[in-house]
C-alpha cells in the first residue's frame, strides 16, 4: 500500500482546492469526505479510484442503490476507467459468503410459518394457561406477525440472540419500573410490566423457532447473511487478511445511506480504524470521525449558481399530475431537454402513478427506476387472467376479468348475461364439488360463469359481437389449456399474450403507454423465468399462486431492464441516490405523502429499556402502555422520523442540475404534527423559487371559463 | 432476451365484431339499504357484487366480529325487553355468557384461533360497558323493546326493498320509536356528518329503516347508531332525531343531532332513481366509484377499471 504515484494533473483539472485535497490524499488512511449533496463527493471518489488503479492497487467500490452504482460506473468511463467494478453492499456481502441469492422473502414465509402454533394458541403455555392469549398487539394478528418479523430481524443483525433478547428485555424493565416517575397506579404499571415481560417470552420463543426452521431450510435473509459473515470473519481473521491483500483500498459513496451491519462488514474487512476506506457522504460515520482524516466540500459543483426552482400547490392529485406532465412537454419542446434528463421522485413509485397516466395521455415515453410492484400491474393480471381461465375456468375472478381484456371486451350486458342462471335445469359440469356450504356455494358461482362460457348456455341473450367472442375464447381456452402442458412458463404466458391478442393490442396504443406495457410483460416473463428455473417440477397453478401471493404482500420486484435514455424517469426517492437530472419534479411534497404519517410498529426494543410494547390492555390507563409514551416522548421518535424524512427530501432535491420543481396538492395542514416540506420551501423566500400557484390556477380557471 | 414478438399476430379475437355498450335492465328480486350504500361508493363493486355474482366473498375478520356481536345482542335482547327491570349484575353476565356462547361456537369460521379468542375477549369488555350505558339510559327514560332483527320489506315505486333493523325500542313516556343500530365498526364523526352522508347520497340506512316503519304505522323518533368498537371507551350513541326543520345553526361536532323529513324524502327519491336506473331503464356501463373500496373488494383483481393503488399514507 506504500506504492503511490504522483497524483497526475488530469485527475485534478478542474477540481476546487478541497476537492484536491481529498484526492491526493494518501491511501492508507481512512478517509472522509463529507460536503451536501452536489458539492463534488462522486467526482472525487471517482477520480480517486483512477488514481487507485493507476498505481495498481485494487480497490472496492461501493455504491448505494442501482442509480448510484450507475452512475458512478458512468463517471469512471468518462474517466477512461472500465476494469472497476462497482457493486452495492448486499452484492459484496453474497460474495464474500459465495451465494447467488438472497432469501429474504422465503424467510418471510418461513416465519408466517413458525407464527402459525401461536395464531392457532397451539402451544401447550396456553393450555396449561401459563400464557394468556392476549398479548399487546396481537389483536391485529397480520400486523403482530410484520412488526414480530422486522424485530427479529434487527435483533439478529445486530447479533444479539434470542436469550440476549430476553435477559435484555428484563434487565430493561427492571431499570425503567420504579425508576422512572409515571403518573399511573401501582397495579396497572404491575401489569404492564408482567404483560411485557410475558410478550418478550412469546417473541424471544418466535425468533428461536424462526432461526431453527431458517436453519434447517438452509435459506438466509440478508441480516442473516451478514450476521453469518461477521461471525465468520471474527472467527477466522485471515479472511479479512486475504481481502485486503487483493482490495486494499475501499470506497464507498453515499455513506449516510449505510446500516449498521454494512458499516460492521467494513470494519471487520478493513479493522476498526478503517485504513484504506474512502467515504463520502453527507455526514460523518459515528466511530469512525477521530481515526479518519477528513475533507469537507463546502462548493456546490452539481448545481449552478442559480437552480431555478418552481414550486406550485394543485388542487388535487389530477391537477398536481396535469400540471407535471404540461411542464415536461413545455420543456422538452420549448427549452430542448432531452425526456431522459426529466425524472419525477415521490416518496414512494405508487406516487407516481397519476403523472404517468398524464404522460401517456400526451405520449410522452416514461419508465419506473427501482423497484415496483408487478402483480397489481393491469396489462400483468390481464395475461394473468387468460392463463388462469384456460387452467381453472370455475376461477371466478380470473374469468371475469379474462372476458374484459382488451381484445375481448365484453359490455357489462353481456357479463350480465354470462354470469347469470343458465336456462334449464342444472347438471354438475365438475365432478368433485368443493365440500361444505360455503365451499359448495363457492364452486356454484364459479360453475355458472364457467358452464355459461365453455358450454354456450347462455350464447342466445348475447349480442352478436359477444356470442362470436364468446365462440372463440371456448375454442381456444383447450388450447391454452394445452399448452400448459407443452410450454415453459414464459413460452406459454408469450404465447396466450399472442394469441389473445394482447400484443396487438399492446402495439396500437399510443406509442409511450405501448412501451411501457411491453416492459411491463417482458418483467413479467423474466419473473416467469426465474420461478421455473427455481420451482422446475411446478407450473401455472404454482406461479398463479405465486403472483396472487406476491401482490397481497405488495412485493416490490426490481427493474432490471437497460434504462431508456428518450425516456421520462419515475421513481422512488429513496432510488434518486446516484441520479442526476437536468429538471426534476419532485412531487407530492405534503404531510401524509412526503412524508407519509409516522405509524409507530406494536413494539421497539432497547438496549436500555428493553422490550416497549405500545398496547395497553389494562383497563386503567391509555390506548399506549405508559412505558411507551414515555419512551416515545423522550426518544422524540417522531421527530427523528421527520428528520430523517427532510434529509431525505433534500437529498432527492439535489439531483436536479438545473431545474427543480417542487409540487403539492391539497389544502396545507398547520404542520403541528407532521411537516408540509412545499410550505417550508414556501417560507424561504430564496432568490430562484417561484410560486406559481396562483397564476397556474387562476390561467387554468380562465381556461375552465 | 425476451419471448415476445416484435410482429405479433392480431389474435383470435381480431376479426371478429365488437359488442358495443347498450343500456341493460337487472332482474332483481329485491333491493336493500347496503346494496345502494355499495352502488354510491362504487357502482362498479355494485355490478360485479350485486349482478355479477361470480366469486363467495368471505368477508373479514371485522364483519364476522359485527355479525357475533349483533347475535349476542339479539339473544340478548330477547331476553330482556324493559332494560329499566332488569338486574345490572345479572343483566351483565348474562351478556358476556351470551358472547361467550356465540364467540366459542362460531371459532372455527375465524382465520386464527387467537382471532375468535381475542375477539370474544373484547366482545366481552364492550359488552360490560354496553350493559352500563344501557342500564344508565333504560333508567333515566324507561323504553321497551319492540323488535329485534326485525326483518322489514318496503314497497318503494314497485321496487321491493329488503333489510333487517337491530332493534325497535319505544318509549314508554312518549311512546315514540326509535331504531336502534349497532355498529362494530366506523360511524361518522358528528350526527351532523351522518345527516349530509344521507344528503349526499352515500347512506341509505336511516331513510330506508324510516319509511319501513312509517309503511308500518309507527311514529318513528330518532335512530341511534351504538358504536361498539372499542371496549375501552364508554358507549356513546350518535343519534339523529327527525325533524320537520333544520336548525338553523347545527352543530357540527355533537353527537346528537336532527335529519330533516324533506331529506328523508329526497333520499327516498334518490332510493327509487337508482333502482329505476338499474332495473328498468337500463345503465350502459357501470363506472368505478370516485373513491371506490378496492382494498376490501373481492372483485379488485377482476376489475379492470379498478384505479391504481395509492401510495401508503403511513410509514412504520
Amino acid at each position: 500500500m506504500s506504492v503511490e504515484n504522483e497524483v497526475p494533473a488530469a485527475l485534478i483539472d478542474g477540481l476546487d482546492a478541497a476537492q484536491r485535497v481529498a484526492v491526493e490524499s494518501p491511501f492508507d488512511v481512512a478517509l472522509q469526505v463529507i460536503g451536501a449533496p452536489g458539492s463534488g463527493k462522486s467526482e472525487v471518489l471517482a477520480r480517486r479510484i483512477v488514481r487507485a488503479v493507476d498505481s495498481s492497487l485494487g480497490v472496492l467500490v461501493i455504491a448505494q442503490g442501482e442509480g448510484a452504482r450507475r452512475s458512478l460506473v458512468a463517471r469512471l468511463r468518462s474517466l477512461g476507467c472500465e476494469s472497476v467494478h462497482v457493486e452495492r453492499f448486499d452484492d459484496l456481502a453474497l460474495r464474500l459468503a459465495g451465494r447467488s441469492t438472497l432469501a429474504h422473502l422465503e424467510a418471510q414465509r418461513i416465519f408466517e410459518r413458525c407464527i402459525e402454533p401461536l395464531f392457532a394458541l397451539a402451544w401447550p403455555e396456553f393450555e396449561r394457561g401459563e400464557i394468556d392469549a392476549q398479548q399487546p398487539g396481537l389483536g391485529w394478528p397480520e400486523r403482530f406477525r410484520e412488526d414480530a418479523f422486522a424485530l427479529i430481524l434487527k435483533l439478529h443483525e445486530a447479533g444479539i440472540t434470542p436469550q440476549a433478547f430476553l435477559e435484555g428485555a428484563r434487565r430493561g424493565a427492571a431499570s425503567f419500573y420504579g425508576h422512572v416517575a409515571l403518573d399511573l397506579d401501582e397495579a396497572t404499571l404491575a401489569a404492564q410490566r408482567r404483560r411485557e415481560l410475558e410478550l418478550a417470552g412469546v417473541l424471544a420463543r418466535l425468533y428461536r423457532a424462526f432461526l431453527d426452521a431458517v436453519t434447517e431450510a438452509g435459506t438466509q435473509t440478508t441480516s442473516a447473511l451478514y450476521a453469518a459473515l461477521a461471525d465468520r470473519l471474527a472467527e477466522n481473521p485471515s479472511l479479512a487478511q486475504s481481502h485486503r491483500r487483493a482490495y486494499p483500498l475501499c470506497v464507498v459513496d453515499d455513506v449516510h445511506a449505510c446500516r449498521v451491519r454494512e458499516l460492521t462488514l467494513l470494519r471487520l474487512l478493513y479493522g476498526e480504524e478503517m485504513r484504506g476506506v474512502t467515504l463520502a457522504g453527507v455526514a460523518a460515520v459515528e466511530g469512525v470521525a477521530e481515526a479518519a482524516l477528513t475533507v469537507s466540500l463546502q462548493s456546490a459543483h452539481r448545481t449552478p449558481s442559480r437552480l431555478e426552482t418552481t414550486l406550485y400547490r394543485a388542487v388535487d392529485a389530477r391537477d398536481e399530475a396535469r400540471f407535471v406532465a404540461d411542464e415536461i412537454a413545455r420543456l422538452t419542446h420549448e427549452r430542448g431537454i432531452p425526456l431522459g434528463e426529466i425524472a419525477v421522485a415521490a416518496r414512494e413509485i405508487r406516487g407516481t402513478a397519476a403523472v404517468a397516466c398524464e404522460l401517456a395521455a400526451r405520449d410522452i415515453p416514461y419508465q419506473y427506476l427501482g423497484s415496483t410492484s408487478l402483480f397489481d400491474d393491469a396489462i400483468v393480471l390481464d395475461i394473468l387472467s387468460l392463463a388462469g381461465a384456460a387452467w381453472n375456468p370455475r376461477d371466478g375472478v380470473r374469468m371475469l376479468r379474462t372476458l374484459q381484456v382488451p381484445p375481448i371486451a365484453l359490455s357489462d350486458a353481456s357479463l350480465y348475461r354470462l354470469c347469470g342462471l343458465p336456462p334449464g335445469p342444472q347438471a354438475a359440469l365438475f365432478e368433485e364439488l368443493e365440500r361444505g356450504e360455503r365451499g359448495a356455494r363457492r364452486a356454484e358461482r364459479g360453475d355458472r360463469l364457467a358452464r355459461n362460457v365453455l358450454e354456450g348456455l347462455v350464447d342466445e341473450q348475447l349480442s352478436e359481437g359477444a356470442r362470436a367472442r364468446v365462440q372463440a375464447l371456448r375454442a381456444a381456452l383447450p388450447r391454452w389449456r394445452a399448452w400448459t402442458q407443452e410450454l415453459d412458463l414464459e413460452a406459454l404466458l408469450a404465447r396466450i399474450a399472442g394469441e389473445s391478442g394482447m400484443l396487438a393490442w399492446i402495439d396500437r396504443c399510443p406509442k409511450a403507454l405501448a412501451r411501457h406495457h411491453r416492459r411491463q410483460l417482458t418483467r413479467l416473463l423474466a419473473q416467469a423465468r426465474n420461478f421455473a428455473l427455481a420451482h422446475p417440477r411446478t407450473g401455472i397453478e404454482s406461479f398463479l399462486e405465486e403472483a396472487n401471493d406476491l401482490a397481497d404482500r405488495d412485493a416490490a420486484l426490481p427493474h432490471d431492464l437497460p434504462l431508456e435514455p428518450d425516456a421520462v424517469a419515475l421513481l422512488a426517492a429513496e432510488e434518486t441516490y446516484g441520479f442526476e437530472f437536468e429538471a426534476l419534479f419532485a412531487i407530492g411534497a405534503h404531510a401524509r405523502s412526503f412524508p407519509r404519517y409516522y405509524s409507530p410498529p406494536s413494539f421497539y426494543y432497547s438496549p436500555r429499556y428493553g422490550l416497549i410494547a405500545r398496547e395497553n390492555l389494562e383497563d386503567g390507563g391509555d390506548a399506549q402502555t405508559a412505558k411507551f409514551s414515555w419512551y416515545f416522548a423522550k426518544q422524540r421518535v417522531a421527530e427523528k422520523y421527520y428528520e430523517r424524512e427532510r434529509s431525505l427530501f433534500a437529498a432527492v432535491l439535489a439531483r436536479a442540475r438545473s431545474l427543480l420543481y417542487v409540487t403539492a396538492y391539497g389544502r396545507a395542514t398547520r404542520a403541528l404534527r407532521n411537516p408540509e416540506f412545499l410550505e417550508e420551501l414556501r417560507a424561504t423566500h430564496e432568490d430562484g423559487v417561484r410560486d406559481v400557484t396562483q397564476r397556474v390556477r387562476s390561467s387554468t380557471t380562465r381556461t375552465l371559463g | 432476451m425476451s419471448a415476445l414478438p416484435e410482429r405479433p399476430s392480431p389474435g383470435v379475437f381480431a376479426d371478429l365484431p365488437a359488442d358495443p355498450p347498450q343500456p341493460f335492465t337487472a332482474s332483481r328480486p329485491y333491493f336493500s339499504a347496503s346494496q345502494l350504500n355499495t352502488y354510491a361508493g362504487c357502482p362498479r363493486q355494485y355490478f360485479f357484487r350485486y349482478l355479477c355474482d361470480a366469486v363467495e366473498d368471505d368477508g373479514t375478520y371485522f364483519t364476522l366480529y359485527g355479525t357475533l356481536v349483533h347475535r349476542a345482542l339479539e339473544r340478548f335482547h330477547e331476553e330482556y325487553r324493559r332494560p329499566h327491570e332488569g338486574d345490572p349484575t345479572t343483566m351483565e353476565q348474562r351478556l358476556t355468557t351470551l358472547v361467550d356462547d356465540v364467540f366459542r361456537a362460531a371459532a372455527g369460521e375465524f382465520t386464527w384461533a387467537v382471532q375468535a379468542e381475542l375477539g370474544r375477549l373484547k366482545a366481552r369488555r364492550v359488552a360490560r360497558r354496553y350493559v352500563r350505558w344501557l342500564v344508565e339510559r333504560a333508567r333515566r327514560e324507561p323504553f321497551e323493546v319492540m323488535a329485534i332483527e326485525g326483518r322489514q320489506v318496503l314497497d318503494l315505486d314497485g321496487f321491493t326493498f329488503v333489510g333487517y333493523i337491530d332493534r325497535l325500542d319505544r318509549s314508554l313516556e312518549s311512546g315514540e320509536v326509535t331504531i336502534v343500530d349497532y355498529k362494530t365498526g366506523s360511524i361518522p364523526e358528528s350526527a351532523h356528518a351522518y345527516r349530509e352522508k344521507i344528503n349526499t347520497g352515500r347512506d341509505f340506512q336511516l331513510p330506508f329503516y324510516y319509511w319501513a316503519r312509517r309503511a308500518q304505522g309507527d311514529r318513528v323518533a330518532s335512530l341511534a347508531l351504538i358504536q361498539l368498537k372499542d371496549p375501552r371507551l364508554p358507549v356513546e350513541p350518535l343519534e339523529v332525531r327527525i325533524t320537520q326543520l333544520a336548525p338553523r345553526r347545527p352543530d357540527f361536532r355533537s353527537r346528537n343531532g336532527v335529519v330533516t323529513e324533506d331529506e328523508l324524502e329526497q333520499s327516498r327519491r334518490s332510493m327509487i332513481e337508482i333502482c329505476t336506473r338499474i332495473a328498468r331503464t337500463g345503465i350502459e356501463h357501470y363506472d368505478v366509484g370516485d373513491d371506490p373500496p378496492c382494498q376490501y373488494c373481492v372483485y379488485a383483481r377482476a376489475c379492470r377499471e379498478r384505479p391504481a393503488p395509492a401510495a401508503a399514507a403511513f410509514a412504520r
